[in-house]
């Protein structure tokens, strides 16, 4: 075929296509993006075109976590909580905490995938790292180049776990925290499959259970106070080296009360603590008494008294050498006021007034309205409780009787001499069950309460009596185990739900925990189920779960993530836990079971604990 | 002789054309005899909640209805929800309207949908299941983002939940088949 000559072209081809057009055989422009008609809006010209993508569900993408298995979360998730915060909330622990001497600045990338707890760190709330973790930062496991307990050195280096905890062999110079450790008793340890009754061994502490401890094992074993066993999961097991047992530092030394502190030379000095100071009225005076983690030794306290002055009132106090301020002193060797007074007694500071190696001295003083004198008795019956009875100076300064050790005593075990919300001042040894949460301030949100009676049960219970009650018990199991707790309802009253979070937010509390009954239509829904929002909140939320649920004995609904307002608008790790159903005639009927209440708030606690010494790692003495 | 080629090319093409446009006037003479298109009804899904799951109802309705995503109201098929389950609900709860703006769905509720109470003590399973039904209706095929209003306004808090701002609606109450 000939080729159509190029001078025709141009002219010839426009023509025929315009031709085609005219005559309809090619579409118009009004017919090009024609399709089935799809009612009147289709005309109008005011459609916006479509935004978001044709499929909004999240696209799911794992996030790096800190010791534990990636998490998947929703990528495209919605605003930011700190959008939605309340005007009035308050910066959290961590915000506030002081900063830590020699520790690098925030971001500086020292471990990949490994956030440094840092004063300067905005917590990020979708962070999978608990915003108030604190030391032992790696940048300090790095600087840690011997172990030193009381006044000795344990020999052997000191090998570094990761960026979790430290081992040592300091079995010899466990003394020197008042405990001894030798091969597990037969009768305490725990049956587990693949390992060997030698691999056992046990830490004696005075006045307390043993706890047990198992070669390659992270987990603890010891029983409390009622002789009920319990685990405590540690972040280290311990090892044997060169066929020396090697034990988790930072994840032992919370057990035994001692608090850890690091010096310039890179020594880490582990000391027995002051753990409480508390006053009684006793039979028109006050009795004092002072709980160390370890017996103090003969000569290693001495009591001075001091008369008023034109700027301190009359007081007294007494130094403890070797022993430290322990973990509720904030970390820090500053000094504070450790109890309320009460009678003559205006209140008890303590503080380290040396740090000197070897030399540790912790004092305690106490500021009197008048002058007092004091009879300062060790306790036969418990070698680290020490009773105080005060005296008019004049006469002579009443000996402590009998008598007076079995009322202090009877008010330790009941708990009679904590009437008042301890506050910033509840302290507490870390050393056995009813310690390890010194320091740690929770909020209970009881749910519901006065006109809001919360979900009606099967037989008209309701849910906002159940969790009231079983708020009280929580806040006493954690109370037991040293924490501070506030309550956002003590009785049947309705804080709003912004109350709530201002009461937890302006308290800086380091976790919430809003106790719920579940309710359905459906009278066969039932289970035990755990919400959080925040991602700083999904590793409290399980841990907690865990424990929560076996307590229950109800069917595991599982923990998941949900918009409760309480949980998205607090600043710390936050839970929401849905109890049982009320709703299920059941559940309701074990609801109302005191039993059940008490089995259930005990278990919340001991998720508690779980997580504080999983993830709030103890820190280092500045 | 090449133009006279060329000539007989483009007369050839002229009597196609000419046969062609016949053809082509005789179908739009066809079309043009249906005037008034009937209303079409499509195919809508809504969920309603039955116990602990959330089970799947297709519903015909006006395209109108169904068409949120170009400007169309879904009021009336999310108010289908709450006459399904009216158990699930506060009583005599309504709909207002269901738009899209942006990338998200408004939808506004009356009081008594927004009966504070009635979500406190629904529990949260009870008011998650009443919660989604709504949602996962009013958010159509493409799963939009619902905020929910109240006559217009936003609030922070329905019962125990946190509602000031869009979210996604979940399918994990949905009844597996």
């Amino acid at each position: 075929m000939q080729k159509i000559p190029s001078r025709f072209r141009p002219a010839f081809l426009p023509v025929f296509a315009l031709t085609l057009a005219s005559l309809g055989v090619l579409p118009s422009a009004s017919q090009a993006g024609g399709g089935p008609y799809r009612g009147a809006q289709v005309a109008s010209k005011s459609i916006k075109p479509a935004v978001a993508a044709p499929d909004q569900t999240p696209e799911i993408v794992p996030t790096q976590t800190l010791g534990g298995p990636a998490i998947p979360v929703p990528q495209t998730r919605p605003a930011p909580v700190t959008q939605t915060r309340p005007a009035t909330q308050t910066r959290s622990s961590a915000q506030t905490r002081p900063p830590a001497n020699n520790r690098p600045p925030a971001g500086t990338p020292l471990v990949p995938g490994v956030t440094l707890a840092n004063a300067s760190e905005v917590p990020d709330p979708n962070s999978s790292q608990p915003p108030a973790a604190f030391g032992p930062t790696p940048f300090d496991l790095g600087r840690i180049r011997a172990v030193r307990i009381g006044e000795n050195r344990v020999a052997g280096a000191p090998q570094r776990v990761g960026n979790v905890d430290l081992l040592s062999p300091f079995t010899e110079e466990a003394s020197g925290l008042g405990v001894s450790i030798s091969q597990a008793d037969a009768r305490n340890v725990p049956t587990l499959f693949g390992v060997a009754p030698g691999d056992f061994f046990q830490i004696n502490l005075p006045k307390r259970a043993p706890i047990v401890l198992a070669v390659n094992r992270a987990t603890a074993w010891s029983k409390d106070e009622n002789g009920q066993p319990y685990e405590t999961p540690l972040r280290s097991a311990p090892l044997i080296i060169g066929g020396k047992l090697y034990l988790p530092v930072f994840s032992i030394a919370p057990l035994l009360g001692a608090a850890p502190r690091l010096t310039p030379d890179g020594t880490l000095v582990l000391s027995p603590t002051i753990e409480s100071v508390q006053l009684f009225p006793v039979r028109n005076t006050v009795a004092i008494t002072i709980k160390t983690s370890a017996p103090v030794p003969p000569g290693a306290f001495k009591v001075h008294t001091l008369a008023a002055d034109a700027r301190n009132p009359a007081r007294f106090y007494v130094d403890f050498t070797g022993f430290s301020m322990g973990f509720d002193a904030g970390y820090s060797t500053s000094v504070r006021l450790v109890a309320n007074g009460t009678g003559d007694v205006i209140g008890a500071r303590a503080g380290q007034v040396s740090t000197v190696p070897n030399e540790e001295i912790t004092r305690v003083t106490f500021d009197l309205r008048r002058p007092l004198a004091a009879n300062f008795t060790p306790i036969d019956s418990d070698p680290t409780l020490f009773a105080l009875v005060m005296g008019p100076l004049q006469d002579k300064a009443p000996p402590v009787t009998p008598e007076d050790v079995d009322v202090v005593v009877k008010n330790l075990e009941n708990d009679v001499a904590l009437p008042e919300p301890r506050g910033d001042l509840g302290s507490r040894g870390l050393g056995s069950p009813s310690q390890i949460l010194r320091g740690i301030t929770v909020v209970v949100d009881a749910g519901h309460g006065g006109r809001d009676s919360g979900a009606v049960g099967a037989a008209r219970s309701q849910e906002k009596k159940h969790v009231l009650n079983i708020s009280h018990r929580l806040a006493r199991h954690l109370q037991a185990r040293g924490a501070t707790v506030h309550m956002t309802r003590i009785g049947d009253t309705y804080p709003s739900l912004s109350d709530r979070v201002n009461f937890a937010n302006s308290r800086r509390a380091d976790f919430f925990i809003s106790v719920h009954m579940n309710a359905n239509r459906s009278r066969a829904a039932n289970g035990t189920e755990t919400f959080y929002y925040t991602g700083q909140s999904r590793n409290f939320a399980a841990s907690v779960h865990r424990e929560f649920v076996k307590a229950t004995g109800r069917r595991d609904r599982g923990v998941s993530q949900a918009r409760f307002f309480v949980i998205r608008n607090t600043s710390m790790p936050s839970i929401l836990l849905e109890c049982a159903f009320i709703s299920n005639p059941t559940e309701e009927a074990a609801v109302n079971n005191d039993a059940w209440r008490e089995r259930v708030a005990k278990g919340v606690a001991q998720g508690v604990v779980n997580y504080v010494v999983r993830f709030k790692r103890p820190g280092i003495s500045r | 002789m090449k133009k006279l080629t060329a000539l007989a090319l483009c007369g050839a093409l002229a009597g196609f054309l000419v046969v062609l446009q016949g053809c082509n006037n005789a179908a739009q003479n066809s079309v043009a005899v249906e005037t008034t298109p009937a209303p079409i009804e499509q195919t809508r899904t809504i969920y309603v909640p039955q116990g602990e799951k959330l089970v799947a109802k297709p519903t015909p309705r006006k395209a109108i209805d169904t068409q949120v995503k170009l400007g169309g109201d879904a009021a009336p098929v999310v108010q289908e929800v709450i006459s399904a389950a009216p158990d699930y609900f506060p009583k005599n709860a309504k709909i207002l309207s269901v738009k899209r703006e942006g990338d998200i769905v408004i939808m506004d509720v009356d009081k008594n949908f927004a009966n504070d109470q009635w979500w406190s003590s629904a529990g949260s399973s009870g008011a998650g299941i009443s919660m989604s039904a709504v949602t996962l209706t009013a958010a159509g095929e493409d799963k939009t983002p619902v905020k929910l209003i109240v006559e217009g306004k936003e609030v922070p808090t329905l019962g125990e939940m946190d509602i000031s701002e869009a979210q996604a609606p979940s399918t994990e109450l949905l009844e597996k088949k």
